[in-house]
């Protein structure tokens, strides 16, 4: 039976090569794509987002394990496709209108494809329109938010306001993140989930796909 | 001649306060109010000036800058170690702008857009001072200066600095990739955004020495004898201690060494991993605390151990954000010497009554 371990480590120590070269081999001797992903590369991100949170791993460490789980996932996605394999789900996900930070949201968007998600990325100054655009084209479960600034926060109240328009709240679950935003807020707007960092997005992202 | 400002008659006793506070040695209380009255002999326009009919007014342009000031320190209560202070800032983080990221002007705050996308051919960071944003912040001064006739503070502005400022103009992102990637390439811009620094700040400095023999930081509302700033690395809460004493030690170290008075702006619960590192920082008289937002403001008890810790190691503090009836508690709890509080009160007899409580000698 084929070591998993190698393919685990090199996501954990964020060995892009290895992650790459392991995964081929592993694959030529015929280990299920599936298995890779659910034994060996999720569980090393999910190891990363335990570490990230222990305050031992920091956003270079993150950035670096999620490069190589991307890697490696680059190789098995289209055989995952294929196999008629689903993803843990799908998400949307962007700043907000009016605000230009990004780097909360993209380490969210690593995690959460590492945690074996699909990823709509809208990047930046995202209008309500536009989330909800996008999720009516891509069939996404959850919409993922992030805002930086106070005076950009009430964009989510917006957005949600704006799916509820167009008769898709039911459809979707809506979690939010970013500096100034609190569990508190997130009731306030009506939004299903809140997290205050990456690594807890991914837990967060799993109740709601479960629920 | 030392003349008392015409906005603040305890300004002596303030000064003193604030020195002996750099020392580590007394309680400095910040506080403002509205004023019950218009200060009269200040030529502050009345109503307050027109709102300004575009962003680039409302930024660069100096007569309603230095109007909209002089309205809101007329219409202010300066007490405690508190002084009317221009604010001169064009968002935070002027050095970027003049080191060439692009600017956005937007309502409240200023953006930057990155200017470094090939970090293999772009120039060395260098200080220009045909700089447009350099020029207009200039200007902004000089109209500041020339208004003040030394009746109020006009301090060094928002420069921002080291691998903050390397962010603005390079991205966040990509510069978590290049500390992986290309560190000698971090360490090398990094130096030049010291030299860049250290540029603008002796150029700025004969300016903004008052005639007291001191220098204020206007966002930061502090100043002190010689010359005075706030410090920070915002971008230390994404990066490891052992990054942070690699690459931004050195730095932070090289801009003390060229000032006298110096505070950290400790930005955030995610910063709270660095503490350690930046209470052993040389030169740095203490740190600035400002609590995410969302988390309780600066003089709740939460933070009494972390007002606690700072002075146990030696460093002075200043507690933001306290509202009026925290502040006994908190000078009780962590003890008044070393401790910067700043409040604000709804009325100015609130103000001077807090004051009299605490014990101040001037205005009461």
């Amino acid at each position: 039976m084929t070591d998993l371990k190698p393919l685990y480590d090199a996501v954990l120590e964020g060995n892009l090569p290895t992650a790459k070269s392991v995964t081929e081999q592993a694959l030529a001797a015929g280990v299920d794509p599936q298995t890779l992903l659910t034994e060996a590369m999720i569980p090393a991100m999910d190891e990363v987002g335990r570490l990230f949170e222990a305050n031992e791993y920091f956003v270079p460490e993150l950035l670096i394990s999620a490069r190589a789980m991307k890697g490696a996932l680059e190789i098995v996605s289209p055989l995952l496709k294929a196999s008629g394999a689903q993803p843990a789900g799908k998400v949307v996900i962007g700043t907000v209108r009016g605000d230009l930070h990004d780097i909360g949201k993209n380490l969210v968007a690593a995690m959460l494809e590492g945690g074996g998600f699909e990823i709509v990325d809208l990047g930046v100054d995202v209008s309500p329109e536009k989330f909800v655009e996008a999720i009516e084209t891509s069939g996404a479960n959850i919409i993922a938010m992030s805002a930086l600034l106070t005076t950009t926060m009430p964009s989510m109240k917006a957005t949600i306001q704006q799916l509820e328009e167009a008769g898709i709240r039911d459809k979707v679950k809506v979690m939010i993140g970013g500096a100034p935003v609190t569990q508190r807020y997130a009731d306030e707007i009506g939004a299903d989930a809140f997290s205050d960092n990456a690594s807890g997005a991914v837990r967060v992202a799993r109740e709601l796909s479960a629920v | 001649m030392n003349q008392p400002s015409i906005w603040k008659s305890d300004w002596d006793l303030a000064r003193t306060a604030l020195t002996d506070w750099w020392a580590g040695k007394g309680l400095a209380l910040w506080v403002t109010a509205p004023k019950d009255e218009p200060w009269e002999d200040i030529p502050a326009p009345e109503p307050a000036p027109e709102p300004a009919p575009d962003r680039e007014t409302f930024w660069f342009n100096t007569e309603h800058r230095v109007q909209r000031e002089m309205h809101r320190m007329a219409n202010t209560f300066f007490g405690g170690v508190s002084a009317p202070m221009m604010n001169i800032d064009i968002g935070p983080g002027s050095l970027g702008f003049y080191l060439g990221a692009k600017v956005n002007l937007d309502e409240d705050t200023v953006w930057s857009e990155p200017v470094i996308d090939d970090p293999d051919t772009f120039p060395e960071i260098r200080f220009d001072p045909a700089n447009p944003y350099w020029k207009k912040h200039l200007a902004i001064y000089d109209a500041a200066l020339e208004s003040a006739e030394g009746r109020y503070l006009v301090g060094f502005p928002d420069l921002i600095e080291n691998i903050d400022t390397l962010a603005q103009l390079r991205g966040s992102q990509p510069v978590i990739w290049d500390l992986v990637e290309r560190p000698e390439w971090v360490q090398a811009r990094i130096a030049e955004i010291d030299r860049a620094f250290l540029e603008v700040q002796n150029l700025l400095a004969p300016r903004l020495m008052d005639r007291w023999g001191g220098t204020a930081f206007s966002c930061f509302d502090i100043w002190g004898k010689g010359l005075t700033f706030k410090v920070q690395c915002d971008f230390c809460c994404m990066i490891s201690p052992l990054m942070f004493r690699k690459f931004i030690k050195p730095s932070l170290e090289f801009q003390a060494s060229h000032m006298d008075n110096v505070l950290f702006h400790l930005d955030g619960s995610e910063a709270l991993p660095q503490l350690d590192n930046i209470l052993a920082l040389e030169g740095v008289n203490g740190i600035e605390w400002t609590p995410t937002y969302g988390e309780p403001w600066g003089g709740d008890r939460c933070w009494y151990d972390l007002y606690r810790r700072i002075k146990a190691a030696g460093k002075i503090a200043q507690a933001v954000f306290v509202e009026p009836e925290e502040v006994e508690p908190l000078i009780e709890a962590v003890g008044p010497e070393g401790m910067f509080i700043m409040t604000k009160t709804k009325t100015e007899s609130e103000a001077r009554a807090l004051l009299s409580r605490t014990g101040w000698k001037g205005e009461t």
